[in-house]
Parts: structure tokens; C-alpha cells; sequence
């Protein structure tokens, strides 16, 4: 008996220890494949960036870091955008604790974070591998508080199957192994934009997200304004909110923030304006666009691509108007600080630059062939 | 549960640890397999279980009286109580629905106004299986072949035996129920061989029969714009889909009865390699068809009342064989397609290919694969009939496959399967049939791999590692609908 659950223990501890060095020879980000295409350019630029944007299709699609940082000239600041499709929660700050120990993000002083809450397991993302590979133990044990507190149990057991498929790889192997024979590299004519990609050149190069534009215009044909998705403006101005972040997350947030804040970055969470009210953030560094009520802009069909996203134009405006919270948020607390400390105005000071540490570029992120090629 | 899940990865591991520290004591074994077996059975709908000791508790208390009772006619009489209420049981689940259906469907044809209402009830998974192992218990009873027990435990464990209790291979008393009696010893051997077992079946199930699976729904569900190429192929796929996903459970069931110190009956035997239909039939779901042949075929009066008799008793035994896999007309077609197959085969053929054994052949030679071919294909084709949802879409099916003018009759590829996917499946399917051609005489494919250590411990890495990989864990075995 004893040597039967030896061998056979043995034989499963081989089995997973073999896995398990298969997976430390890929990057923390290795299922997401824009992720890989990103973190490509971003390590291949020589000047190096202070900002990065992590979030979803939201942020990739809304994000223009020229159109940013034209709007910080004086801060001169260099953002880049990491939103990539589908990224939820959990995907999104496991992504960002491991980039801020990162030795390819020494040069970031800023991390923006999308606000968003934990997504449910749907039948159609339920063991699916971009679902589950960042399920480490924090994240699945803020997911099991999560749903808890929600009183879901149907999420609570599917986190639990989705976190035990991740410690046993159960479905990677092939894409761990394929991982190394892949091309990771972002089209040359979205280099220049740092990591944005409009959804009009998207759809230039393959058909497939045009469905949701034509659908989206059937819909809101002849109209101007996209009725119904901005929250109306309450009468009285109540500080109790509709809806606010629910507190496990806003602690799990302000520990990622914290976390950031001890690496020497700063950290903050924006909240677009076409999401609920989450008034109830105050503890967190966030730049809160509201309940969408100043924002009308953003729901005139002109600048919208589909009910979820702005198209180019509408992205111009959005990014103008996130820089404007961003200066007032940081780049305003950071002039009074340097006030009171009496230091001299001036492009960056010399702490600010010796806070920045040596860039090991292209330390873990491989494919620099891919990059040279491309 | 499923063999295929998390859940089974931890309850597996769990009940074979406690099941062997209670190793002496056989009672304690017996209770804790029929609790482990109603909670794995509890684990997908807990309503059903009532129908399993509801079914268990009547045979066993009419096995016991049939044994006390002398009268003839009140022996038939208790019989047929075990039959009416088993089958009773099974009609109302399976059956019922599909006959007022074709009722109402007559009715409309005929013009008449009248609708009988459907019960809809949920169709309890392995209700055929649990059903016929239990029938089984008390027609045996009744002819004086084995003895009824008196152990309640033992009885209601050899009813709902956890491994095998949703799909099989159905047991028979005499085989399983003195298993239960007997105490069980730990051997090393025998755990390691089901340990193997249970990996060549996870093997045909998570990597062969699911991504077969992924290929037959695509090419079933277009099969319109398909050339006829490829719905041979859909066809063939399908064949390879039930037989990975069905054997692979039998498999895993078998491997995981090993490790209790069980041995349960071999449901498949290569069943590829036939070469003939009646090769085919004692190689593919052996212990549903020599239940059939025991309480239907010989009753029936099997080959002893003329030759025309004969083949009207193979005819009606595809016929139920057919019927008892689902409730449609399309399982009662696919059961004539191979009654026919059978019957022809017995009278145009006077070759009897199958009475030399396949394990005196080291390679198969061109003339055995060109009439395993044509089994493979024939089989493969019944199958049509067997996954299409009615008459009507197997029969478009057909059409289309003869249908070479503005097809690309040749192509495999289309935009719903990539030929990536074809390729894998292909190297799938050779990695079984080379497993199965050398182990052809044994139980299963991974009894015999190669003297070598280094050998043997490369394969289990290999069939586990693409195992890590495919096993989803939600993929439900296709006989369970059944």
C-alpha cells in the first residue's frame, strides 16, 4: 500500500514539478497575447515611459497616450497604454503587482488602474485559460471574500474549480509550450501609438468587430444621444451613493495601492464616467469622473463607437479630460510639495530623476528577434 | 460527478484512503462504497437516489421471496412485479413522453383533434444501466442461478457501485455481488494496473472523444455546406467519439474498481479491429449485449427454432438494443440499420474470419484492413442515424454526402474545423490504434507498452501531460443520456 501511493504520488509531484518549471520559464503576463505584444513595445522603447494605463478594451480603445501627454507638456510625461481585451479584475491588478516588480517598469512613476468590480464566471469563460492563469492565492481569496459576501455560491465554487485548474495547469500545457514558438510583436503602424489601438483600424484589418458598430448604429440610428446609458442626474444631491464599490474591493485596492506606494509609484484607479457611482472611493487615490452627469459629451453617438466604447474622436476627448483630472490629482499635489520643500520649478527634479532606476530593458521580457523583425 | 472533474480528483483519492484503512473490516468497507456511491451519484441530482433504493430495496426483498416460495405461479407472479416495476420505472422516466408524442403525432396526421399531455421529467442519469444490473439480480433468482443475499449492504452496494453506477458495464449478481462478500486484500499489481487503466481511459476520453467531439458538432451542425468528404469524416469521427468517450469511461470505471479490489466485466475489446459485424458485436458494449443475448435472445428461443426464426430473433434484439438507448425513432433505426448489417452479413457470408484470433497476427494484413475498413465505415454510418436529432436531418445528411456537384468534394478543411484540428485528432487516434493493435488480447491499451522502465514512465508522462491538457472537467460522457 505504502509503495503504491509513493509511486503514485511521486509519479503526480514529477508530473507538476515539471509544469511548474515549464511556467517559470514564461513572463507573469504569458496567456494574455496582447499583453505579450505590448510589454514587446514597451520594453523596445529607448526613452523609457513614467505612466502606464492597465484596464480593458476600454482603456486600449479610449486611451491615446500622445493625445495625454500633450496634455501634461509641462509635466512632461511619457504615458503608454496597456488596456487589453477582456481584461477583468483579477487579470488587471495581478498584472499590475507583478509589472511594478518588474525591472522593465523601473522608469514608472504613474499606474493607472481601470475601476472595475470582479467579473462572474459565465458558461462561456468558465475554465477558459485567460480566466484563470492570474488566480494566484490573493486573487482567488478576494474572489472567494467577494462572492461570499454577495451571498454566490455558483461563483464561489466556479473561482475555487478555476484556481485548482491553475495550480494543476490543467489546460495550459500546450499553450505553455506553444508560448515559446510564438511571434509576440505589435503592427508598425501602431507603434507610434503607444499602445493604442482605435477601433477604426481594427476593423480595417479583419471584419470581425464591425458587428457590434452595425448593431449598435441600427439601434441608435437618426438619434444624437445615447439615450438611457448615462445615469440621470439625482435631484437632491445625496452623498449616499446608488451604488458604491463594494468595501472588499476598495481594500483590495487600496493594498495594491499601497503596495505601488512602497515601490516609490504612485497609484491611482479611474472611474469612467459611463459606469455606476462609485462616490463612495474617497479612501482611494482615484481620478472619479462621476456618475457621467458633467460628461455628455460622452454619450453623444458622434464620439461613441458601440454602447460600451468611444470611437477615435471620442476618445480625444475622453484622454484630454482624464489628463486634466491626472494634473489635477498629482502633477497639482506634486508643484505644492515641492513648494513647501522650496525646490526649484523645473522640468524634473533630481530626486524625481534618481528615484528613476537603472532600466534593465529587455530583462524578462524575451522575443527581442520578434521586435527586431517587426 | 464526473470521472472528468475536479470534484472526482479529490473524491477519489479520499474514498480509496479510508476504504483501505478500513481493510479487515468488510462491512465497514461495504457501508462506506455504498455511501461514497450515493454521494456521487447524490452529487448530480439528489431526488434520483430515491429511485435507486427504491428500485434496490424491491429486488431485494423479491429476490429473497421468489427463493422462499415453491408455487410457480407465485414465483412468476413476484417476477413479473421485478419486471413490471423496473421497466415500469424506466418508461415512465425514459419512454413515456416519446409514446404520447408519436401518439399525438398520429393523432395530427389523422386529423383528430386531441393532444395527451407530456410529464417532461428529468431523464435520471445511468437510470438503463442501474435498471438492468438490478433486473438482472432477480431473473437470476427466478431460474435458480444464483442464491439471493441476505446482506442488505452488499446488495444495495452492488446496485449503485459508484464506478461503474452511471454508464456501465452492467454487472450481473453472480460476477459482482460475491465480490462484495469476500474480503478484499490490497495488491500492489492490481492497483497499478488499475492506476493504468483508469489513465488509458482518461486518455480516450479528455483528449480523443472530446476533441473528436469539437469536430462531429461542427460538421453535424453544417453539414449542409459540407462536401462529402468531410461528412464521411463526420461520420467516421462521431464513430471514434463514442467509442473513446463510452470505452474510456469503461476503462476508468474498471481501473477505479481495481483500486477497491474489484474486478469488473471488460465492456470493450478493440472493437476497430473487427472484421466482421459479428466480431463487431462481441468487441463493442460486451456486457449490454450479452444481457440482451441472456434475457432476451435465448427466451426468445435464440438459433434453435430454424434458421428464419433466428434472424427474426437478432432483428428484434437490435431492434430493443436500439430502443433502449434513447427514447426516438432515430436509436430504432440505427438498431434495423444493424440488424440488417448482421443479417445479411450471416446470410451471404460463409467466411468466418474472426474464428482465427487477432492475437496470432503480429501486423494486420491488407486483407483484414480492407475488411475492418468496411466494417469501420458501415458502423460508421448507422452512426448518422444515431447522432442526427431526427429522421429527417439523417436522411439530408445522406442526400449531401452524395451530393459531389458544387462542393469541393475533396476538402477537408472548412471555416468551422481547422485542419490543425483534423491533424491532432488523426495522431490521437493512431496513438490508440497502435496502443490497442499491441495490447489486442489484453484487457485494455496500456497493459503491454515495452520492457523498459524508462519506456513505460515516457508513455504515462505523455498520455498525462495531453490529459493535463484537455481535462476540462465538464464534458459530460455521452452515455449518460442514456
Amino acid at each position: 500500500m505504502k509503495k503504491f501511493v509513493l509511486h503514485t504520488v511521486g509519479f503526480a509531484i514529477g508530473v507538476l514539478l515539471l509544469l511548474h518549471v515549464l511556467k517559470l520559464t514564461l513572463p507573469y503576463y504569458w496567456a494574455n497575447e496582447e499583453m505579450c505584444d505590448k510589454m514587446e513595445l514597451f520594453v523596445s522603447d529607448q526613452e523609457g515611459f513614467d505612466l502606464v494605463y492597465f484596464g480593458p478594451s476600454a482603456v486600449k480603445r479610449e486611451f491615446i497616450p500622445k493625445v495625454f501627454d500633450q496634455g501634461l507638456r509641462k509635466a512632461q510625461i511619457r504615458s503608454f497604454n496597456f488596456g487589453t481585451a477582456g481584461v477583468y479584475y483579477a487579470e488587471q491588478s495581478y498584472l499590475i503587482r507583478h509589472a511594478i516588480i518588474d525591472s522593465a517598469f523601473t522608469n514608472v512613476q504613474y499606474v493607472l488602474s481601470f475601476g472595475q468590480e470582479p467579473k462572474e464566471l459565465m458558461d462561456v469563460n468558465f475554465h477558459k485559460l485567460r480566466m484563470k492563469y492570474c488566480l494566484d492565492w490573493a486573487n482567488y481569496a478576494l474572489h472567494l471574500n467577494y462572492f461570499w459576501e454577495k451571498k454566490d455560491y455558483q461563483q464561489l465554487y466556479r473561482y475555487t474549480i478555476m484556481f485548482i485548474e491553475n495550480q494543476l495547469f490543467i489546460g495550459e500545457v500546450f499553450d505553455m509550450v506553444e508560448w515559446h514558438f510564438s511571434d509576440f510583436s505589435i503592427p508598425i503602424e501602431l507603434r507610434e501609438k503607444s499602445g493604442y489601438v482605435p477601433y477604426e483600424w481594427s476593423v480595417a484589418q479583419s471584419k470581425k468587430s464591425s458587428n457590434q458598430r452595425d448593431k449598435f448604429l441600427a439601434k441608435h440610428e437618426g438619434k444624437t444621444y445615447m439615450a438611457g446609458s448615462r445615469q440621470k442626474p439625482s435631484k437632491k444631491k445625496s452623498k449616499k451613493p446608488q451604488s458604491g464599490l463594494e468595501q472588499i474591493l476598495i481594500e483590495d485596492i487600496g493594498r495594491l495601492q499601497s503596495f505601488a506606494n512602497s515601490n516609490g509609484i504612485k497609484f491611482a484607479t479611474v472611474f469612467k464616467p459611463n459606469m455606476i457611482d462609485y462616490n463612495n472611493v474617497d479612501s482611494l487615490n482615484s481620478i472619479y469622473f462621476g456618475d457621467g452627469t458633467s460628461y455628455q459629451e460622452y454619450f453623444e453617438i458622434e464620439n461613441r463607437w458601440d454602447h460600451k466604447h468611444l470611437n477615435e474622436k471620442g476618445s480625444i476627448v475622453h484622454t484630454k479630460n482624464l489628463a486634466k483630472l491626472f494634473e489635477q490629482e498629482f502633477i497639482g499635489k506634486r508643484k505644492k510639495s515641492k513648494k513647501n520643500t522650496k525646490k526649484k520649478k523645473g522640468k524634473k527634479s533630481k530626486d524625481d530623476k534618481s528615484r528613476k532606476r537603472k532600466k534593465k530593458s529587455k530583462g524578462k521580457t524575451k522575443k527581442s528577434k520578434s521586435k527586431k523583425a517587426s | 460527478m464526473l470521472f472528468n472533474s475536479i470534484e472526482y480528483l479529490f473524491f477519489l483519492p479520499i474514498v480509496f484512503g479510508l476504504y483501505w484503512l478500513l481493510a479487515g473490516n468488510r462491512k465497514g468497507q461495504n457501508l462506506l462504497l455504498l455511501l461514497a456511491s450515493y454521494s456521487f451519484y447524490a452529487y448530480w441530482d439528489y431526488r434520483f437516489l430515491s429511485l435507486i433504493i427504491l428500485s434496490s430495496g424491491l429486488d431485494f426483498y423479491i429476490g429473497k421471496s421468489i427463493h422462499k416460495t415453491v408455487e410457480i405461479n407465485k414465483r412468476k407472479q413476484l417476477l413479473t412485479l421485478s419486471v413490471v416495476a423496473n421497466i415500469g420505472v424506466l418508461a415512465i422516466f425514459k419512454y413515456f413522453d416519446f409514446f404520447i408524442g408519436s401518439a399525438n403525432d398520429l393523432f395530427h396526421s389523422l386529423g383528430v383533434g386531441f393532444e395527451l399531455g407530456l410529464l417532461e421529467f428529468i431523464f435520471p442519469v445511468g437510470i438503463s444501466f442501474y435498471t438492468f444490473q438490478t433486473l438482472s439480480y432477480t431473473i437470476d433468482v427466478y431460474c435458480g442461478k444464483i442464491e439471493p443475499t441476505d446482506d442488505v449492504i452488499s446488495f444495495f452496494g452492488f446496485v449503485s457501485f459508484f464506478p461503474q453506477l452511471v454508464a456501465g458495464p452492467i454487472e450481473r449478481a453472480k460476477d459482482l455481488l460475491p465480490q462484495f462478500k469476500n474480503p478484499r486484500k490490497f495488491e500492489y499489481g492490481n492497483a497499478v494496473h488499475g492506476m493504468r487503466q483508469i489513465l488509458w481511459g482518461m486518455f480516450k476520453k479528455v483528449v480523443l472523444a472530446d476533441n473528436a467531439a469539437v469536430i462531429v458538432d461542427s460538421i453535424f451542425g453544417n453539414y449542409e455546406d459540407a462536401s462529402p468528404i468531410l461528412l464521411l469524416f463526420g461520420a467516421s469521427m462521431f464513430f471514434i467519439q463514442v467509442y473513446g468517450d463510452f470505452s474510456g469511461y469503461s476503462d476508468i470505471a474498471i481501473g477505479t474498481a481495481r483500486l477497491f479490489g474489484f474486478k469488473l466485466s471488460v465492456n470493450f475489446s478493440s472493437p476497430f479491429f473487427s472484421r466482421s459485424f459479428r466480431e463487431f458485436w462481441r468487441r463493442w458494449h460486451i456486457t449490454l449485449n450479452t444481457w440482451f443475448r441472456d434475457y432476451v435472445y435465448f427466451p426468445l428461443g435464440g438459433n434453435r427454432k430454424g434458421h428464419t426464426r433466428h434472424l427474426i430473433n437478432i432483428a428484434v434484439v437490435f431492434v430493443i438494443c436500439g430502443f433502449w438507448h434513447g427514447p426516438a425513432w432515430t436509436f430504432i433505426i440505427w438498431g434495423i440499420v444493424n440488424a440488417a448489417y448482421f443479417v445479411i452479413e450471416q446470410r451471404v457470408s460463409s467466411l468466418k474470419h474472426d474464428e482465427v484470433p487477432l492475437t496470432e497476427f503480429r501486423y494486420p494484413t491488407p486483407g483484414m484492413v480492407f475488411q475492418m475498413a468496411l466494417v469501420f465505415f458501415s458502423i460508421a454510418l448507422s452512426l448518422v442515424f444515431f447522432r442526427s436529432p431526427d429522421i429527417a436531418s439523417a436522411l439530408n445528411y445522406f442526400v449531401e454526402m452524395t451530393d459531389f456537384q458544387g462542393k469541393n468534394s475533396f476538402r477537408i478543411g472548412s471555416e468551422w474545423i481547422s485542419e490543425l484540428q483534423i491533424r491532432e485528432i488523426v495522431i490521437y487516434l493512431i496513438i490508440v490504434l497502435v496502443f490497442e493493435w499491441r495490447n489486442k488480447g489484453n484487457d485494455f491499451g496500456l497493459k503491454r507498452i515495452s520492457r523498459f522502465r524508462l519506456v513505460r514512465m515516457m508513455t504515462y508522462l505523455m498520455l498525462t501531460l495531453l490529459c493535463v491538457h484537455y481535462f476540462y472537467g465538464d464534458n459530460a460522457f455521452v452515455y449518460f443520456q442514456f
